[in-house]
């Protein structure tokens, strides 16, 4: 799981295999929207304070809130 | 008052007031400790967000960068969302906020800014708008990371000043962001 706290996700990179499942957890008191770097291939909706994004992550990516653009992160996609 | 002076001062006035209003209370603790309470630090936090959101309603209006009204659109919802969190605690906490001189410094500078974002368009007026909110987002942090948390004496209050500090970093980034798109012009 991936907490989003205090304007940061943590943690800011985490390593998964194909198929696994990530969970985004808003806990902080603004609305997040996070969403695959180039805006084209994954993006939750809105997430309100207390609110969660369920993802099945298929290869490594950068991402970002959309709504607060400053704040990044990156998921790492192994088979090995 | 021409632009930059209008800047440099709403980037001050929050940090000078406060450390001239220690410096002649004539507590010679004054300059270490903080001369507010609590019920003035929530009235700072809920006008310092209110001024926010007005400023961001008015950009919602007027801006013509897509990626300004997008900024003053983070600004509406997200200090409207710390607004809520300020106002729920203080009701809880049994904390009336009360204004003192550096809410009154706020409100009447807020006046001047908004009167003359009204009279800017186009570009000037995303350029003054996004300015400021640069100018502004610094003062706030500076204040609530001088100010507002040394002085808190309630815990949840000062836990909560410590809590949306991120919000308030993360949206001075985003506008040297959009400052910088505004200023090269693309």
């Amino acid at each position: 799981m991936v907490v989003i706290e205090k304007f940061k996700f943590v943690p800011a990179t985490l390593s998964l295999r194909p198929g696994d499942r990530v969970r985004w957890e808003n806990r902080d008191i603004v609305p997040h929207q996070i969403a695959e770097s180039s805006l084209r291939k994954w993006k939750s909706p809105d997430m309100k304070p207390g609110e969660s994004f369920l993802l099945e992550v298929k290869e490594t990516a950068s991402y970002l809130c959309v709504l607060h653009p400053t704040m990044e992160g990156r998921i790492e996609v192994t088979s090995g | 008052m021409d632009t930059l002076q209008f800047l440099k001062r709403g980037a001050l006035v929050l940090m000078s007031f406060t450390l001239f209003a220690c410096a002649h209370s004539g507590d010679p603790a004054a300059e270490s400790t903080n001369q507010l309470t609590d019920a003035n630090i929530a009235a700072i936090v809920v006008g310092a967000n209110k001024i926010d959101i007005s400023a961001g309603q008015i950009a919602l209006n007027r801006a013509a960068d897509p990626e300004v009204k997008k900024f003053a659109q983070r600004m509406v919802t997200d200090h409207q969302s710390v607004l809520d969190a300020a106002v729920k605690l203080a009701t809880r906490l049994n904390v009336t906020p009360v204004n003192n001189d550096l809410v009154h410094t706020l409100a009447k500078q807020a006046a001047e800014h908004e009167a003359k974002l009204g009279t800017l368009s186009g570009k000037a007026f995303d350029k003054a708008y996004i300015d400021h909110e640069v100018a502004y987002h610094e003062a706030v942090i500076g204040v609530v990371k001088s100010q507002l948390i040394p002085g808190a004496e309630n815990q949840e209050l000062k836990d909560m000043l410590v809590s949306v500090l991120p919000a308030f970093d993360a949206h001075l980034a985003h506008s040297k962001k959009v400052q910088s798109r505004v200023s090269s012009g693309s």
